[in-house]
């Protein structure tokens, strides 16, 4: 059966949809622990949350917070890969005028098409002090707000606010995923198990010829199983026993998710590891099984060989969060994205020994859709990549404001989705000064 | 000796009622036990009712480390087992103070006359004065009622697994497997004391210790660190100079074993512990006392401690050894990486490991001390942990435990602080105790012998075996009295916290006894619960709520079940991790833990578990089938009274008796070895299973003949090589045609029976 017809056949009653003798009394209350059964799930289609975990810490002044050299022997270039003048525009967004690895024959301005294909979309937030150098601390302050230990992501807040119970609620593949009991994770990037577990009449679930069992031999055997239930029904009085063969059986009438993830899945899913992640996250959400997914890309943390090895990571990031809105098109789920997309920090404002950029606590993140106002640049960095303050109020930068961090930003989305002050919010607060309180998307 | 309590309350009251009536000297004892309906009510379900003002009140101060902790009268809270026979016993003796002739428990909160810290409370004409009058009163003439809760009664229209099926569930709960013909016949028709041998027995092999393992990981959680050197990275290499000693070894591959098992023999040196306790039949209380530490021969090399193996070799073998330093070991509150799995901060300050220690060890859930709205707004005293009661309420209890773990940092690494623990602070201690300044270097094995001589560690150590073997948790005291099952669920309470309490008692009274704890839930109505006799009507159904297991099978016992029933894993190939306990595959996706973020198990099925259910009993019907049947019939597991070829009629559609007979017989074999279900041939359950397997053969020969249907097995559902060796087998035991359809039938059997409900619980 379907999962929508068995949704709203159960009427909402949950696991009532079972023959009331499973439970005994008040079908809308559960035997064992006397509350009101909640409906399995209901079919989520609200905001869909993708946290964009780019590890190792990335460079934003090779990306949307730019900052050039001077002259080609500038010694002390920010970057030695492009020149200040030649810094591009999309809208109000300034990013580096970069494309392809250098060893691939310069730029193709891959950047270029970026920007100008998403920058409507796009706010820019530059100048956010991460407060850390430290990898672990440092992506999670991005991706909960806190540099504590103990905060639950957003992503995770988010699906335990949308629908904890939704059987992929909280998507994962990498990246600061902490959950703190809230919700349960799923952390596969196997989605060949997700078709085996969608398909269990199939031996290869891709070919619909490998069947187990002949059709026939197929509903013989859930015929017999259906008999079989109604016989334990019969006979069985604990409640406990009760409660659980109607658990059993009610899971198998709704046990379709994942034919829907199937069906919404590409035939082919791409050999790119991004991309595979932005396909099973969106058909999990177009499933309606899904609130939230943590979606991560490594090989940022670049000591050496900066420039070789940053920027065609950066252009394979940029890929990835175009491919993401591309599919998120082609599903027609566009307009229900919200994207962040951050790292542990950024880099030093100057070349190692080894060509290399180390740790600095200064960094950049990108907000994208659904929420977010598009075409727009907030905080700022000065010739160091160092903080410039903000006012609170016009969040213009302002010498006597205050400096940007995760925290701000965090708040802000909490309140953009409506789970700042939800009781889960209320559990992991942010602890922001009313002075503090920036609103960052108006 | 089975379990079987032993109800004093009700053997004194009938006579003390009688003799007191007789008396007359009560007419008000009369009246005060029962209510207008004639319901007796007792002392203790008095207080737990209608006196509630001890509950509601008086604790808020007077507990072990309240405002009031000094004063005589100490309470303990709902929270805390037991708690109504301790407050019971509490009220009892302070009931004999008087000043003026007037009680004390009722002037002082009154302030008639005297002072009283907290202050006055209420006035004589409130409920909550009346509330002690009464208590008081029945402190005087004691009312036990005789049917309160009729535990002899109460299993008496359950029905109970005999001897054979409890020790057929106890084998694959404890060590995965089915028994031996030889363990039925030790226990058949014998008693149900019989399966202590047996149970002891099987608590000596390795399976039973790789199932204890996971029943303290799932407390501990310390499998987070088994991957990679996860665990051996946190730990500092200045105290442990050879923590990566494997480097030295060139052979990549060996290396790479060595490091695996010395970091999984680190990360699991708690869990560790537990079963080299266990196993060396130790006093329990040694997983908090023991001055040693168990390492494997692998990580004994990393922590550079010298140690004795049987078998150097063998990463799974456990000896006791202390860490270099005069370490000052205590048991698991000592373990490097179990402090490190709950951390501490500058602001936590051990506060998250005291509350471990007491719900692991203590029985104590902490956060339900104080199940109650805090308003944050109300919070704006100085030092609130300290003197705001919404937060002293749990503070008072966990602070003095916090400062007895004070020698461990953040990293759990053993470090007393230079300054000493925290002014702002309650002191170092446990309840009203404080660790001795003399002892501050020493303190968590000062705490470690208090808690090891509390009840309460007793009670812990029978929920956690409990939660083990049922896959329920205990069930904590009912305090909604407006729930309508209200009396039924504190009924069922009763009965349940009956059973943990003797069985921690009679573990106390044999020198802590791990084992004792086992067999004796197996061997409890609560394990052995099969059926009610008759439907239990709805108003009664609260009652029964915790009685029978009735277990979804998490990952890692599935896991067993599946091998001990059909003689193969699930898993891909020999070598490759089983699918229900790869993280890569369906551990997660089944309900079951990765000891990092995800640390609660799934236990009732959704619709993702059952698909998986469903998608192994498929598989595992096209594995076993045909090679089942390549075997010769006594070499049979699932087939061993039939042949493969046997068509129940011939050519013209008229039955074979004798093969209708033996296809009958394997049918009723199949439902007792793969469900546990004893059926007589003509039961209507052997019928149905008989009718699944005509249909599908008559569907599929005819399909063959029609030659819609191949006349061969699918590929992977054929037997022509050994699946643990990859080997050919000999031609003639080779099966890939099935032409009459007769596999493929009975292939539809074993996805049947595999998919049931009685293979997929316990």
């Amino acid at each position: 059966m379907d999962r929508r017809k068995f949704i709203s056949l159960a009427a909402f009653a949950g696991l009532g949809v079972v023959s009331p003798r499973v439970f005994g009394g008040d079908p809308n209350r559960d035997v064992l622990t006397g509350k009101r059964k909640e409906p399995l799930f209901a079919t989520y289609d609200g905001t869909f949350y993708v946290m964009i975990n780019a590890l190792g810490g990335w460079d934003p002044t090779s990306l949307c917070d730019p900052k050039g050299y001077k002259t080609p022997d500038d010694p002390e270039a920010l970057n030695r890969s492009y020149a200040t003048a030649d810094i591009l525009s999309a809208g109000n967004i300034n990013y580096a005028p970069l494309g392809n690895a250098v060893d691939e024959g310069g730029y193709d301005g891959y950047y270029q098409t970026w920007f100008e294909k998403h920058y409507q979309r796009l706010m820019v937030l530059n100048g956010v002090d991460t407060a850390t150098n430290g990898h672990d601390s440092g992506i999670r302050h991005c991706m909960c707000g806190r540099l504590a230990e103990g905060f639950p992501s957003f992503g995770a807040l988010a699906a335990a606010s949308a629908g904890k119970e939704l059987p992929m609620s909280y998507l994962s593949f990498g990246g600061y995923d902490e959950t703190m009991g809230l919700v349960a994770r799923t952390r596969s990037g196997n989605t060949n198990a997700l078709a085996r577990i969608a398909y269990p009449d199939r031996q290869d679930p891709n070919n619909e010829e490998s069947v187990f069992h002949s059709q026939a031999a197929a509903d013989r055997i859930a015929l017999a199983q259906s008999e079989r239930r109604e016989y334990l029904e019969s006979i069985e009085n604990l409640p406990r026993t009760r409660h659980m063969i109607g658990m059993l059986y009610a899971a198998r009438t709704g046990s379709n998710e994942l034919k829907k993830l199937q069906e919404y899945l590409p035939d082919m899913l791409s050999n790119n590891g991004n991309e595979r992640q932005a396909q099973v996250a969106l058909a999990a959400y177009k499933a309606g099984i899904c609130a939230s997914v943590n979606m991560s890309i490594g090989g940022f943390d670049t000591h050496g060989n900066h420039d070789q090895s940053q920027i065609p990571r950066l252009v394979q990031l940029l890929q990835m969060i175009d491919f993401l809105w591309q599919e998120a098109e082609n599903q027609g789920v566009a307009d229900k994205m919200t994207v962040l997309v951050g790292s542990d920090f950024g880099r030093t404002p100057r070349y190692n020994d080894g060509n290399g950029k180390d740790h600095w606590s200064v960094t950049s993140m990108m907000l994208m859709g659904k929420g977010i106002p598009g075409n727009k640049v907030i905080g700022a960095s000065d010739d160091g990549h160092n903080p410039k303050k903000i006012n609170p109020s016009t969040l213009a930068v302002d010498d006597n404001g205050i400096r940007l961090e995760p925290r701000h930003v965090h708040k802000s989305l909490r309140r953009l989705a409506g789970i700042d002050d939800n009781e889960y919010g209320r559990q992991f607060p942010l602890a922001i000064p009313d002075d503090e309180d920036i609103r960052l998307f108006g | 000796m089975g379990w079987s309590h032993t109800k004093p309350r009700a053997r004194q009251v009938v006579g003390k009622l009688a003799l007191t009536a007789f008396a007359g000297a009560s007419m008000s004892l009369g009246l005060a036990a029962c209510e207008g309906n004639g319901k007796c009510v007792s002392n203790a379900e008095f207080l737990r009712t209608q006196a509630t003002v001890f509950q509601e009140r008086c604790v808020t101060c007077h507990n072990s480390s309240g405002a009031a902790k000094e004063t005589k009268f100490i309470l303990e809270r709902s929270a805390v087992p037991g708690y109504i026979d301790a407050n019971l016993r509490t009220i009892g003796d302070l009931a004999r103070y008087e000043v003026d002739g007037a009680k004390l428990l009722l002037i002082k909160p009154t302030t008639d006359g005297v002072d009283h810290g907290g202050g006055t409370l209420f006035d004589k004409k409130s409920k909550e004065y009346e509330q002690i009058v009464a208590m008081l009163e029945r402190v005087e003439d004691p009312v036990e009622c005789a049917n309160e809760v009729n535990f002899g009664e109460y299993f008496a229209d359950v029905e109970l697994l005999d001897e054979e099926a409890t020790l057929r569930k106890a084998s694959l709960a404890l060590v995965g497997r089915l028994p031996t013909q030889d363990e039925y016949e030790q226990v058949r028709g014998l008693g149900i004391d019989s399966l202590d041998p047996v149970l002891d027995a099987m608590m000596e092999e390795d399976k039973f210790f790789t199932r204890l393992g996971e029943w303290y990981n799932d407390l501990f959680l310390t499998d987070r660190y088994v991957g990679g050197t996860e665990a051996l990275d946190l730990l500092y290499a200045e105290n442990y100079p050879s923590l990566y000693w494997f480097d030295a070894t060139s052979n990549e591959a060996l290396r790479d074993k060595q490091a695996r098992w010395s970091n999984i023999g680190a990360a699991r040196s708690a869990v560790n512990l537990v079963k080299y306790v266990v196993d060396n039949d130790l006093p329990f209380t040694e997983v908090l006392t023991a001055d040693y530490m168990v390492f494997t021969p692998y990580s004994a090399k990393s922590f550079g401690v010298s140690v004795n193996f049987d078998n150097p070799e063998d990463p799974n073998e456990l000896q006791a050894g202390k860490l270099p330093g005069d370490y000052p070991h205590a048991g698991i509150l000592s373990d490097p990486i179990w402090n490190i799995r709950f951390p501490t901060t500058d602001t936590n300050r051990n506060r998250h490991r005291a509350r471990m220690i007491y719900r692991f060890f203590l029985a104590t859930d902490i956060l339900r001390l104080a199940e109650r709205p805090i308003d944050p707004t109300n919070i704006a005293d100085h030092n609130p942990t300290m003197n705001n009661e919404n937060c002293t309420a749990c503070h008072a209890a966990i602070d003095p435990m916090a400062g007895a773990m004070m020698n461990f940092d953040s990293m759990g690494q053993y470090r007393p602080p230079e300054d000493g623990w925290y002014p702002d602070m309650r002191v170092p201690g446990f309840k009203d105790l404080t660790v001795p300044f003399d002892q501050f270097a020493t303190s968590h094995q000062w705490l470690a012998q208090q808690i090891a001589d509390e009840e309460l560690f007793a009670v812990s150590t029978v929920q956690t075996v409990f939660t083990g073997l049922t896959g329920q948790t205990v069930m904590y005291e009912p305090n909604d009295t407006n729930d309508p099952d209200y009396t039924g669920k504190h009924k069922a309470f009763e009965i349940q916290d009956a059973m943990i309490k003797d069985i921690a008692a009679a573990f106390s009274e044999e020198n802590k006894s791990f084992k004792l704890i086992v067999r004796e839930i197996i061997k409890s109505e609560f394990f052995r619960a099969k059926n009610a006799r008759d439907p239990i009507p709805d108003d009664k159904a609260g009652e029964y709520i915790s009685v029978g297991t009735a277990q979804f099978l998490p990952p890692e016992q599935l896991t067993r079940k599946i091998e001990a029933v059909t003689g193969y894993p699930w898993r891909q190939s020999p070598t490759s991790t089983d699918y229900l306990l790869s993280g890569n595959e369906y551990r997660i996706f089944f309900g079951g833990i990765d000891s990092d973020s995800i640390t609660e198990r799934i236990r009732e099925p959704n619709g993702i578990m059952a698909n998986i259910a469903t998608r192994m009993s498929n598989e595992m019907a096209c594995r076993t089938t045909a090679r089942d049947f390549s075997n010769e019939p006594p070499d049979r597991l699932l087939f061993p009274f039939v042949e493969p070829d046997a068509q129940p009629e011939d050519d013209n559609g008229n039955a074979i008796p004798a093969v209708i007979d033996a296809i009958k017989a394997n049918i009723q074999y199949l439902h007792f070895h793969v469900l546990g279900e004893k059926l007589e041939l003509d039961d209507p359950q052997i019928d149905r299973t008989y009718a699944l397997f005509i249909d599908i053969w008559k569907d599929g020969k005819a399909g063959i003949a029609a030659e819609t249907y191949d006349g061969n097995l699918p590929g992977n559902c054929r037997a022509t090589n050994d699946w643990w060796t990859g080997n050919p087998l000999p031609e003639e035991r080779q099966i890939s045609a099935d032409p009459d359809y007769t596999i493929r039938a009975w292939m539809g059997v074993m996805t049947y029976l595999l998919s049931d409900y009685r293979f997929l619980h316990e």
